[in-house]
Parts: C-alpha cells; sequence; structure tokens
C-alpha cells in the first residue's frame, strides 16, 4: 500500500459501482443528512486512488451517499494510492475494524464481511473461522460460515427483513431451499400476516411439508382460494387472518386428523353448551377420554350447570363419539 | 444400493480384551485394518465423535470392549401401551443398515459398531438367570440395539446363540434380521429354541427407506431356508408405513410370505405401525433427505412418541389382521406398542394389558 494524505475530491471521480470494500447495508440517512447540513463532514472517509483513475470507497459510504443527496460535489478525503485495480485485503480490514470497533454488525453485514474475506480477498474458511468470526462475535465454528454465506443471495426486501430481524436467521436460511417465487410469496404472507418468528417456523414448516406431499410449489399452495380469500378481507383482524390461514393449511397437512376435528367440533356445536361448561376432546383423539370443564360460582349455578349435562347425557348425542375414532 | 456384508473402516479395541478370543477372531477377518488401542468405551465415545456425515453406514468404525454391565435386560417398551415382555441381549449395539426410520438414530449418539466380546459373562448370566427360575418362560432377542445377524460374518455370535439355547425348553431365542446371513448357524442344532425372524415391509418401503438391506424376496428366501432347516419363524411388519397404495402393497408382502412359509411354522407375526420420539424427526430429515415417513399424519401419542392419526393405525391394523387370517387363520398376530383399545378396534379383541399379551405369548414358546 501506497502512503495516503487528505485531499479534496471531486464526487463525480468516486466508482459507485465499486463496493469491494463495503459491507454495510443501504440504510436510512436522514439523522446523518441533517447532521452533515448543520454541522458539515465531521469526519472524512477513506478512498482508495486505483489505476484507471478513480476512487473506491474504503470508508464513510453513507456520508458520502449523504453528500450526493445534498448535492456537494467536493470532499475532504483520506485517500490511499493503488497501482493495481484489484481491491486489498488491507483496506477492506480498515473498513472492517472501523465498524466492529464502534457498533455490532448486524446478520447481513455479518454475512457479508465472511462472503467477501472468502470469495474476493481468498482468505482460507479456516483462517475465517479462527480469525475472524470472534471479531464479528459469532462463535468459532466452521458450520457458522456455512449458515451464514447462503444470506448474501436472498432478494433484497429479504435481506432487509432479516437486518430488521422480522425473520431469523434460521428463517432466511430455510428460505434458500425454496425457489425465489416461492420465497418471494412465503415472504409476502409473512409481511401481509406481520407474523411473529414463531408463527413464521411454523407456518414454513406447514408449507414446506404441504410442498413435499402434494407435490405442488408453494406459490401455487398460496394461491388456494380459501388463502387468498382469508388474506383479502378486509373485515378481518390480523390475528383471526392468521388463526384462519392455519387452519386451512393443517387441514392440507392433515387432512384425516382435520376431517375428525371438524366432526367433533360440529358435535360441540350441536349441544349448544354455554361458555361455562367447556368440552375437549383428547388431544389428537389418541386416548378415549373427552372431557367437560364447568365454572361455577354457587350451588345454583352449579345445579343448572348438571342439570344440562343430564339433559346432554339424556338426548344420547354424545353416542356419535363412539363413531368419531 | 443393495446390501452388503458390514466393513469397518477403523477398528478400536478396548485394550482389557485386546487378547480375548473373539477379539482375536475378529481382528484376524478384518486383516486390512489396524486395530488402535483405547482405554476405556465410554471415555471413547465422549472423546470422540467423528462427524457422521463423513463415514459411509456402511463401513462405520468398529469398536471392540467388554461390557461392563448386564447382558439380560426388559424390553424398554413404551408406557401406557400394551407391550409383550420380551427380553433382550445387548451384545451388539448400532447398526449399518441405515434405515431412515431407525430408532436407534436417536438413542446412540456414536457412529460406532459397538460389539461386546464377552460372549461367555452373558451365557453365564443368562444360565443363573434360568438356574434359579426354572419354571419361567423367556421370549429373548438379540434384535432390539443392532440387528442380530449384520455383524455375524465377523462374530459368530449366532451359532454360539443357538447352540446355548437348545438346551433350554423354557426359552426361545429370537434372531431378528433384515439380513440373509443365515449360512453360519443354519446347519446347528437347534431343538426348536431358536426362531429366525425377518423384519418385513412393502417392496417399496423396503427400496426407499431401507436401501442398504437385503430385497423382501431375499429375505424371504433366507427365511424359506430356515424353514427347511426346521427352525421356528418369525415376522414383524414394523414399522408399516402409510402412504398412497399401500394397502395392495402391504397384501402382497403377506400373501409372497404366506405362499413361502408354511403358516404352521410361524410363531408370531408383529404389526407396529411407524413410531418416534419427537426429537426424531428433525434427524431423519436430517439423515434421510429423501424419506418421505415423516410427511404422515403424526401425532405425540399418550407416551409422547409421534404415531400416525389413531384411525390411520386401526385401519392398517385391522386390514393386516385380516389378510393375515384370511390365509392363516391360526398365526398369532399381536401388536407392538398399543393401547387397548388399537387393539380391541383393530383385531376385535385385547389382551387388555402387558400381562395378559405377555401370558398369550409366554404359551406360544
Amino acid at each position: 500500500m501506497d502512503k495516503n494524505k487528505f485531499i479534496e475530491v471531486n464526487i463525480d471521480q468516486i466508482n459507485f459501482d465499486d463496493l469491494s470494500y463495503i459491507f454495510s447495508v443501504e440504510s436510512d440517512l436522514s439523522q446523518l443528512l441533517t447532521s452533515i447540513k448543520n454541522a458539515g463532514l465531521i469526519n472524512s472517509p477513506i478512498l482508495e486512488f486505483t489505476s484507471d483513475k478513480t476512487y473506491r470507497i474504503v470508508t464513510g459510504v453513507k456520508r458520502i451517499k449523504a453528500l450526493v443527496q445534498l448535492k456537494i460535489k467536493k470532499f475532504t478525503a483520506k485517500v490511499f494510492y493503488s497501482e493495481n485495480k484489484k481491491p486489498t485485503l488491507e483496506l477492506f480490514l480498515l473498513n472492517l475494524h472501523e465498524n466492529v470497533g464502534t457498533r455490532e454488525l448486524n446478520i447481513i453485514e455479518k454475512a457479508n464481511v465472511i462472503h467477501k474475506l472468502i470469495n474476493i480477498f481468498n482468505l482460507p474458511k479456516d483462517q475465517v473461522t479462527k480469525e475472524f468470526l470472534p471479531l464479528l462475535k459469532l462463535a468459532e465454528n466452521p458450520q457458522i460460515i456455512n449458515r451464514y454465506l447462503p444470506l448474501i443471495n436472498l432478494e433484497e426486501n429479504i435481506k432487509k427483513a432479516v437486518e430488521e430481524e422480522f425473520i431469523s436467521i434460521d428463517i432466511a436460511i430455510s428460505f434458500m431451499n425454496s425457489s425465489q417465487e416461492d420465497r418471494s410469496k412465503i415472504f409476502n404472507l409473512f409481511d401481509q400476516l406481520k407474523l411473529g418468528k414463531n408463527r413464521q417456523k411454523e407456518f414454513l414448516r406447514l408449507l414446506m411439508d404441504i410442498k413435499v406431499i402434494t407435490n405442488k410449489t408453494i406459490s401455487f399452495i398460496l394461491e388456494n382460494e380459501n388463502i387468498q380469500s382469508i388474506v383479502q378481507d378486509k373485515k378481518l383482524t390480523l390475528a383471526l387472518k392468521i388463526n384462519r390461514i392455519k387452519d386451512v393449511l393443517k387441514k392440507l397437512r392433515y387432512p384425516n386428523f382435520t376431517k375428525i376435528e371438524e366432526k367433533f367440533n360440529c358435535l360441540k356445536k350441536e349441544l349448544k353448551l354455554p361458555p361455562n361448561i367447556k368440552f375437549y376432546a383428547p388431544p389428537f383423539f389418541e386416548s378415549e377420554k373427552y372431557k367437560f370443564e364447568l365454572n361455577f360460582k354457587n350451588q345454583n349455578e352449579f345445579a343448572k350447570l348438571v342439570d344440562l349435562l343430564k339433559s346432554v347425557a339424556d338426548s344420547k348425542k354424545l353416542l356419535n363419539l363412539e363413531k368419531l375414532v | 444400493m443393495s446390501f452388503s456384508p458390514y466393513q469397518p473402516s477403523q477398528i478400536f479395541v478396548e485394550k482389557s480384551i485386546i487378547s480375548h478370543p473373539v477379539t482375536k477372531r475378529i481382528l484376524r477377518k478384518l486383516p486390512q485394518l489396524t486395530p488402535q488401542t483405547i482405554d476405556d468405551l465410554s471415555n471413547f465415545l465422549l472423546e470422540n465423535i467423528p462427524s457422521q456425515q463423513n463415514i459411509k453406514p456402511h463401513n462405520k468404525p468398529l469398536v471392540l470392549a467388554l461390557q461392563k454391565s448386564e447382558f439380560f435386560k426388559k424390553c424398554p417398551g413404551t408406557q401406557k401401551h400394551i407391550c409383550c415382555g420380551y427380553q433382550v441381549l445387548n451384545l451388539v449395539n448400532n447398526c449399518e443398515i441405515n434405515c431412515s426410520y431407525c430408532i436407534l438414530q436417536g438413542y446412540l449418539n456414536s457412529p460406532y459398531i459397538i460389539i461386546y466380546v464377552n460372549i461367555e459373562d452373558m451365557f453365564s448370566e443368562l444360565k443363573n438367570e434360568f438356574h434359579n427360575n426354572p419354571d419361567k418362560k423367556y421370549r429373548i432377542g438379540t434384535g432390539e440395539f443392532a440387528d442380530s445377524l449384520s455383524t455375524d460374518l465377523l462374530t459368530d455370535y449366532s451359532t454360539q446363540l443357538v447352540s446355548f439355547f437348545k438346551n433350554y425348553k423354557n426359552v426361545v431365542f429370537e434372531l431378528k434380521s433384515k439380513t440373509t446371513l443365515i449360512d453360519s448357524f443354519i446347519n446347528e442344532q437347534h431343538n426348536g429354541r431358536t426362531i429366525c425372524a425377518w423384519s418385513l415391509n412393502t417392496i417399496k418401503i423396503s427400496k426407499s427407506e431401507e436401501s442398504l438391506a437385503p430385497s423382501i424376496e431375499k429375505r424371504l428366501i433366507a427365511a424359506g431356508k430356515c424353514q427347511q432347516a426346521g427352525f421356528k419363524l418369525a415376522f414383524h411388519f414394523d414399522p408399516m408405513i402409510y402412504y398412497d397404495g399401500w394397502e395392495n402393497d402391504y397384501k402382497f408382502v403377506v400373501t409372497k410370505m404366506l405362499e413361502t412359509i408354511n403358516p404352521k411354522n410361524i410363531i408370531w407375526i408383529s404389526l407396529g405401525a411407524l413410531r418416534y420420539p419427537p426429537h426424531l424427526d428433525s434427524i431423519i430429515r436430517e439423515n434421510h433427505p429423501h424419506s418421505k415417513i415423516v410427511y404422515g399424519e403424526l401425532f405425540p401419542g399418550i407416551d409422547g412418541k409421534m404415531r400416525y392419526f389413531k384411525p390411520l393405525r386401526i385401519k392398517m391394523f385391522s386390514k393386516m389382521y385380516q389378510w393375515i387370517k384370511d390365509i392363516a387363520p391360526d398365526v398369532f398376530v399381536y401388536l407392538c406398542m398399543e393401547s387397548s383399545e388399537v387393539w380391541q378396534k383393530s383385531f376385535g379383541w385385547t389382551p387388555k394389558t402387558s400381562y395378559g399379551l405377555k401370558k398369550i405369548m409366554d404359551d406360544l414358546v
């Protein structure tokens, strides 16, 4: 690396297509814009002047983008001079250390760092595991590399969701097993329903299983008329939509079970029980024992409930339970 | 892929049994391998966990060790279900056949096949047990934590076991296998005390989920040879797998089995549907990504194990029972790890309790 100096740089000479040293992700610049407007550029970005007479950004990409938005044409930068065009590990590490020294990188930034160290700067995976994973606050385990690397191929909106922790890294990795069309449809569903991470996991497992069982794509499954009508129903709350879509998916995943469950629910409805009598089927209908639960506050209420149960027994409707399973 | 006998990639020997005759015999059969001495099996297993992904199932490393605890145990069975009171001999641990549904994937967190060489201690233990309980009936097998025959070319245990059990009239010993490795014991005198048993499934499931095991046809040919040699036979349709077309496929195998084997020579047939502890689900998905068995309608049962939705199990068992009984009305058929309700609804009768089933089966001994 040649020596460096502070010089005034014309913003038009910066090669914005070459982001070899950059791992941070696009973010909101509004605070930075206000800061530069009021106080000017406090810290100078670092650039590399390359053999093709353009500048490659080493650090300060957000500051430079803010300058572009503010239509500021010239600024002072610390410039390194390079005799060839290839980016150097030394300058990449300069950017990396500047960032990890002041904040924790988000998941996508960590994935970008790992990707660049291995695929641009050609470091062996062993070295990345030992030297850089701890720096990124990740466990010193080669499997971590395999977990993070696929993330860089995700679509931008999904990466953004990972960064914002709307979807977990595990869900993001599972997405990589689906086609682009499928993951886009799944992500849209998650987004529309504002699903929490546990629900996402549950829905994704159901969708993946239904895909194998039916041999249809997830996009096709999500085109299901029932699902679409629930998603588009403006009268339904999000919670109701989530429950109803889950029911549709369960029906596709467990058709025999849901059929019996529906029969049980019909029977329960026929009994016209008041809210203080709950009637439960055994979990998954595995045992033979059904359960009534009574809530009452005094002798009088209790007697009424018992009378009601007596009338249920007299109606012999519960004989149908024997035909259920 | 097709079946070929177990060929370990490495061999480890506990130093205390390096001179044991069984150790020497096994080492002689594996001249291409240099044995590595280890101090103690438990510590070795804790300290040496090679990545399973790098080892072909068929070449799992072998450990020769001393069985320090009892060989003879009750079959673990399962809670709140009817179990038959079978007893197991823990002579070999783990299996290389690599069936997708294998419960050992969840029990044994180790890629090693472990052979206990001190078979003489096992015989002493059994002699003592039988001597102290001369009127008790025993049904004993080696097929719980391993395939009874898959390592037999190395150990020759089957010959010794058949020969040992021939002297006990109150005991039957079951060799339960998917292999066809019968040559070593088929000419042994057995006095009807050894049962040769095979796990059977449909041809489709055998190809997709038991790809390293011999075909169903070959298993039945081996069973036929054992029949010729006068052995009693047993068959285990376990785990039955539910899929589109299962009915025709299972009926075909039942028919084929009863065409090959005279029902009079079959002591029992067991039926069991796919079941596994919940944590095995992700292990199966990981170890056998092409398997579709986890996509069945499986739910946690009363014992916590994942099982097919009860009406599906009842349908499978009742049809199988009918197909078997249509051809072989006198053969005893039992369910493995099911409730009295499932027995009643599938077979039209129930032994009600584990004791009830044990008594019926003991009377067959």
